[in-house]
C-alpha cells in the first residue's frame, strides 16, 4: 500500500514518461505483471493514462482558468456570441481521430488476445476449467490426451502449469456464471453455463518469484501462487471463491503431473473417473454438496426420465460426463 | 421597457385569477395528492425520489461498511451503527453475512436507478419543465400523467416486502443487472423485484408517450423546435430512448419471472436443474434449450440506454443552468442538440461493450468497442460547448450554478474512464473491478445527481414559490463534491489494482486485496460523509417550503417561459392565465446588444417596442 500512496504523487512525473516512451507501471498501481500479454495490456493502459490524462489536464486547467477569469466583475458584460463553425469542426475531429486510432491500434491485441489460441503449438498445455460454486476445479486429460479417461489428472482449487508455455483451456460453469480471472495476468472471461469458453494464456515468471504483497498492516507476506479470483458474482460467498496457481519449471510440470511432491506445492488430487461411469464424477469430487446457496444447483443427465437425450444430441467424445 | 416582462407577467397573472375562477378551488387531496397538475405530480416525485435517495444511501453504507470493517484476523466485524438495527429487525441479527451484502449492494443498485435518478430527473424535472418551458397548459395526457406516478406506489411496496419475504436468503441479491441462473435461483424475493422493475418500466413509459406527445403538439405560439431549451430537448430525446428501450427490459422481464415461476427456460440451458427447496428435495427441473448470454443482450439493450435516458436530462438541465449564470448564449446550440442525438442513436449499439468478457462472441466485440470509443465523441463536443460557454461569460457562482459546473467537471472524469473500458484489451483487465463501479458513479452521482441537485435549488423558487436557503446550499455543495472525491477516485486505484466488485470479503482470501483495505476505509469515511451531507439537501428542502425566503417573479433573470411568462410562485393550474405567452427568439438571448439588460425573455415582444420608438 505504501506503493499505492507513492503513486499519487506520480502525476507529475507522467509528461517526462510519455516523452521516454515508458513500460511496465510506472505509477505502482497494477498488480505485478507475470506475462508477456499483461505487459502489452499494461502498455495499453498507460498510453490510455497518458492520453486521457493530458485531456483532462486541459479540460480542468482550461475550467478553472474560465471560472477565474470570467467570474462576474461589475461594469464586464458577457460576449454575446452564439458558436463557431469552425472550432466545433476542430473539437469534432481532432477527438474523434485520437479515437479512432486508439481502437485500431488496440484491435490487435484484443485478435490476438481472444482469437488466436495457439491450439496447433504442440507445446501447449491442454485443459479444462470447471467453476462451480463456490471452487475452481481444473482437469488434465493425461498422457492419452483425451478427457474422460482413466489417467485424467484433477485438482480443486490450485492450477499448476508450467511457465513460458501456452495453456490452452476450455472454461465451463456447472451452475450459475462466473468469471475467471487472474488480475496477473490481466485475463478474464466469464464461465457461462451451456457454453464452453476457449481460453488460452501463459506465464512467464515463476509464481515463487512473486514479489511479496502488503496486507492490511503493511507486512509484506511472500506468496508462492498468482491468485484465481471469480470475478462474477455467483452467490452469497462470492467473495471466497478463490484458487490458486501455480507457475513452475518444465520438468517440475512433468514430475508434478507424474505425481511427484513438489516443495509448496499442492498435488492433484486424484485420477478421474472411467468413461464407463458417467454421473460419477461429482460424487467423487463431492460437487453435490453445496448447500451455501439457497436451491443449491445441480446438474442432471435429463430431466424427463432415463431416455437419454443428452447422449444422442451430443456427438462429441469429450461430453461423456455431461457437464 | 425594462419593467415590461414584468408587467406582463402581472398582467397575466390577474387574467390567471380571472381563469382560475372558472374552477373550483380543488380540495386538499384533489390539490397535493391525487392531482392532475403536471406541476404538482412534478413535486410528488421529486418528493418522493428525494427520500429514496436515502433509503439508497444507506444500503450503500452498508456495503461501504462491510468494506471498511470486515472483521478478520480473528477479531469479530464491528456491528454497523443504526443500520445495524434494522438489520436486526428486519433478519433478526445485525451481521452483513454474504447474503445481506449482496442484498445491500444489489438493492442500492436498484433503489437507486429505478426510483431515484430516473424518476427524479425524467419524472420530477419533465414534468415539471416541459410544459411550463414550451408554453402548455399542461401535459397532452394529464391523467396518463398522474398514473406514471401511481405505478411506482405499487413498484416501491413490491421492492419494500422483497427485503423480507423469504428472510435475508430470499432477498433480492443477484445484482441489479440479476443475471441468470443466478437469479432463476434466488429467494421469492427475486420475483417481487422482477415486477417492481416491470412496473417502475411501465412508469416510464407512459411517461415517455406523454412528453413526445407533448413537445411535438404542444408547443406554445412561436415555440419551433429549435426555439426549445436544452433541458426539453434533452428530456425530449431521453423519452424516445425510454419509448424505444424500456419495453425490451420489460420482456427480459416477463422472460426471466416464467423461467423462475413456469420453468419456460428462456435463459436456462439444457442440462441445468435447480432444486429450489433443499430442505424437501423437491426438484424444478429445467426443460433447456435456453441460453443465459441471451438475457443479458435483452438486458443491456435497456440498460445501456439507460445510462443515457439517467444522463441526458441532466446535460439538457446543466446546459440551461451553465448559459443562464454566465449570462451568455449557449455556445453551439444545434451541435448541443445534434449531440444529444447522436448519443441516442450511438446508444442503441453499444449495448454489447457490457459483454466484452461474457463468452460473446470477440469479433462482435471489435464492433461494439468502435462503437463504444464513437459514443465518446458527442460527450466531447458538449463538454467542449460548455467549456465554450463558461468563456467570455460573467460567472454568477449560486448555489444552482456551483452544482452544475461539478457536474461538467466530474464529468469529464467519468467520460474519460469510459474510454478505459472501450478499449477491449484494457476492458479485460478491469471489467467487473471497482474501475467499472468508480466510472458509473462519476457518471450517475457527479454526473446525473449532480445535475439533479443544480435543477433542484435552480427551480425550487418556481416550484414553492420561495428560494432554499443558500448558505446551507453552499455547505451541502462542498460536502458534497469533496466527499464524493474521497469516495470514488480511489475506486479508479483500487480497480486498477485487481480488487473485483460485489465482494463481501475479499481480504480474507486475497492477500493483495488485504493490502487495499486501508484506501476502502478511507473510501468509507467519504462515503458517509457524502450520505450524511445529503441530510442537508432533504432538511433544506423540507424547511424552505414553509419557512423560504419568499421569490420574486424571475430570481435568476433567466430567458425561458417558466420564469418570463407564468406567474410568480408555484403557478396556477393552466399555467399561463388567460393568453398562452408568444415565444419570439431562442432560449439563451443573454447579454445581447439588443436590451441594455442581459438578458432577454423568450417572450419579449422587441419589435413593439422598436415600432414605438421610431
Amino acid at each position: 500500500m505504501n506503493s499505492m500512496r507513492r503513486s499519487r504523487i506520480a502525476p507529475l512525473a507522467l509528461a517526462a514518461l510519455v516523452l521516454a516512451g515508458c513500460s511496465g507501471d510506472p505509477m505502482n498501481v497494477l498488480p505485478e505483471s507475470a506475462s508477456v500479454e499483461a505487459d502489452d495490456i499494461d502498455h495499453l493502459i498507460y498510453l490510455i493514462i497518458y492520453v486521457t490524462g493530458i485531456v483532462f489536464i486541459g479540460v480542468q486547467a482550461l475550467f478553472i482558468w474560465f471560472l477565474f477569469r470570467h467570474r462576474a466583475r461589475p461594469g464586464v458584460k458577457a460576449k454575446h456570441v452564439h458558436g463557431n463553425h469552425t472550432v466545433e469542426l476542430v473539437w469534432t475531429i481532432a477527438p474523434s481521430l485520437v479515437l479512432v486510432i486508439l481502437a485500431v491500434y488496440q484491435a490487435d491485441l484484443w485478435v490476438r488476445l481472444k482469437s488466436a489460441t495457439p491450439k496447433d503449438n504442440a507445446d501447449a498445455v491442454r485443459l479444462q476449467i470447471f467453476a462451480k460454486q463456490f471452487e475452481w476445479n481444473f482437469r488434465y486429460p493425461g498422457a492419452d490426451d483425451e478427457y474422460g479417461t482413466k489417467d485424467d489428472l484433477v485438482s480443486t482449487g490450485n492450477l499448476v502449469i508450467p511457465v513460458d508455455r501456452p495453456i490452452n483451456a476450455e472454461l465451463r460453469a456447472m451452475d450459475v456464471i462466473h468469471s475467471f480471472f487472474l488480475p496477473n495476468f490481466r485475463f478474464k472471461q466469464d464461465a457461462v453455463p451451456g457454453l464452453r469458453a476457449p481460453l488460452w494464456f501463459r506465464s512467464n515468471k515463476l509464481s515463487a518469484d512473486r514479489a511479496p504483497v502488503a496486507d492490511r498492516n503493511g507486512e509484506l507476506q511472500q506468496l508462492n501462487y498468482w491468485d484465481i479470483v471469480c470475478a462474477e458474482l455467483c452467490g452469497n460467498s462470492h467473495s471466497a471463491m478463490a484458487g490458486r496457481l501455480f507457475v513452475v519449471s518444465s520438468e517440475d510440470f512433468e514430475k508434478w503431473l507424474a505425481g511427484e511432491k513438489l516443495e509448496g506445492i499442492p498435488g492433484h488430487s486424484f485420477v478421474g473417473p472411467a468413461r464407463s461411469t458417467p454421473g460419477k464424477i461429482w460424487e467423487r469430487w463431492s460437487w453435490q454438496d453445496s448447500s451455501a446457496i439457497k436451491g443449491p444447483p445441480r446438474w442432471s443427465r435429463n430431466p424427463f426420465g432415463e431416455d437419454d437425450l443428452g447422449e444422442d444430441a451430443v456427438s462429441d467424445e469429450d461430453e461423456d460426463e455431461d457437464f | 421597457m425594462a419593467n415590461e416582462a414584468t408587467s406582463n407577467a402581472a398582467s397575466d397573472h390577474g387574467h390567471g385569477g380571472g381563469h382560475d375562477d372558472h374552477h373550483h378551488e380543488p380540495n386538499f387531496f384533489n390539490k397535493y395528492i391525487f392531482s392532475l397538475d403536471h406541476k404538482m405530480i412534478g413535486k410528488q416525485f421529486l418528493l418522493t425520489t428525494l427520500i429514496w435517495l436515502f433509503v439508497g444511501g444507506a444500503l450503500a453504507l452498508i456495503v461501504r461498511w462491510q468494506l471498511a470493517y470486515p472483521g478478520g484476523n480473528g477479531e469479530p466485524a464491528p456491528r454497523i451503527p443504526i443500520i445495524g438495527s434494522i438489520l436486526e429487525a428486519m433478519y433478526g441479527k445485525p451481521d452483513i453475512t454474504g447474503d445481506v451484502y449482496n442484498m445491500a449492494f444489489t438493492m442500492h443498485a436498484s433503489v437507486m436507478i429505478f426510483l431515484v435518478v430516473i424518476p427524479m430527473l425524467v419524472g420530477a424535472f419533465g414534468n415539471f419543465c416541459i410544459p411550463l418551458m414550451i408554453g402548455a397548459r399542461d401535459m397532452a395526457f394529464p391523467f396518463l400523467n398522474a398514473a406514471s406516478y401511481w405505478i411506482m406506489w405499487p413498484a416501491i411496496g413490491l421492492l419494500l416486502t422483497s427485503f423480507v419475504i423469504d428472510g435475508a436468503e430470499g432477498a433480492p441479491a443477484a445484482g441489479w443487472t440479476s443475471y441468470p441462473p443466478l437469479s432463476y435461483l434466488a429467494g421469492d424475493g427475486q420475483t417481487l423485484w422482477c415486477m417492481a422493475v416491470i412496473l417502475v418500466g411501465a412508469s416510464s413509459v407512459m411517461g415517455a408517450a406523454n412528453y413526445i406527445t407533448t413537445i411535438v403538439t404542444m408547443r406554445g405560439p412561436g415555440m419551433r423546435f429549435f426555439r426549445m431549451p436544452l433541458t426539453v430537448w434533452s428530456i425530449f430525446i431521453t423519452s424516445i430512448l425510454s419509448l424505444l428501450a424500456t419495453p425490451v427490459l420489460t420482456s427480459a422481464m416477463i422472460m426471466l419471472l416464467m423461467d423462475r415461476l413456469w420453468g419456460s427456460s428462456f435463459f436456462i440451458p439444457a442440462g441445468l436443474s435447480a432444486g429450489l427447496d433443499a430442505s424437501t428435495n423437491a426438484f424444478n427441473y429445467a426443460s433447456g434449450g435456453g441460453f443465459v448470454v441471451l438475457y443479458q443482450h435483452l438486458f443491456w439493450f435497456y440498460s445501456h440506454p439507460a445510462v443515457y435516458i439517467m444522463i441526458l436530462p441532466a446535460m439538457g438541465i446543466v446546459s440551461d443552468i451553465l448559459s443562464t449564470f454566465s449570462r451568455k448564449p449557449i455556445f453551439g446550440y444545434r451541435p448541443m442538440v445534434y449531440s444529444i442525438s447522436g448519443i441516442a442513436g450511438l446508444g442503441f449499439i453499444v449495448w454489447g461493450h457490457h459483454m466484452f468478457q461474457s463468452g460473446m462472441n470477440p469479433a462482435l466485440g471489435m464492433t461494439f468497442m468502435l462503437s463504444t470509443m464513437m459514443i465518446a465523441l458527442p460527450s466531447a463536443i458538449k463538454t467542449f460547448n460548455w467549456l465554450a460557454t463558461l468563456w467570455r461569460g460573467s460567472i454568477r457562482f449560486t448555489v444552482p450554478m456551483c452544482f452544475a459546473l461539478a457536474f461538467v467537471s466530474m464529468f469529464v472524469i467519468g467520460g474519460l474512464s469510459g474510454i478505459f473500458m472501450a478499449a477491449t484489451p484494457v476492458d479485460m483487465h478491469i471489467h467487473d473491478t471497482y474501475f467499472i463501479v468508480a466510472h458509473i458513479h462519476y457518471v450517475l452521482f457527479g454526473g446525473s445527481l449532480m445535475g439533479a441537485f443544480a435543477g433542484i435549488y435552480y427551480w425550487f423558487p418556481k416550484m414553492y414559490g420561495r428560494h432554499m436557503n443558500y448558505t446551507v446550499g453552499y455547505v451541502h455543495f462542498w460536502l458534497t463534491l469533496v466527499a464524493f472525491n474521497v469516495t470514488f477516485f480511489m475506486m479508479h486505484i483500487v480497480g486498477l489494482g485487481g480488487m473485483h466488485r460485489r465482494t463481501q470479503d475479499p481480504y480474507a482470501k486475497y492477500v493483495y486485496i488485504d493490502g487495499m483495505l486501508p484506501m476502502n476505509r478511507m473510501m468509507t469515511w467519504g462515503a458517509i460523509i457524502l450520505g450524511f451531507s445529503q441530510l442537508l439537501l432533504l432538511g433544506n428542502v423540507i424547511w424552505s417550503i414553509f419557512k423560504g425566503k419568499k421569490s420574486e417573479q424571475n430570481p435568476w433573470n433567466a430567458n425561458t417561459l417558466e420564469w418570463c411568462a407564468a406567474p410568480v410562485g408555484p403557478g396556477i393550474h393552466g399555467n399561463f392565465g388567460e393568453f398562452l405567452p408568444v415565444t419570439y427568439r431562442g432560449p439563451y438571448e443573454y447579454s445581447s446588444p439588443e436590451t441594455d439588460e442581459d438578458w432577454l425573455p423568450q417572450n419579449k415582444d422587441l419589435s413593439a417596442t422598436v415600432a414605438k420608438s421610431s
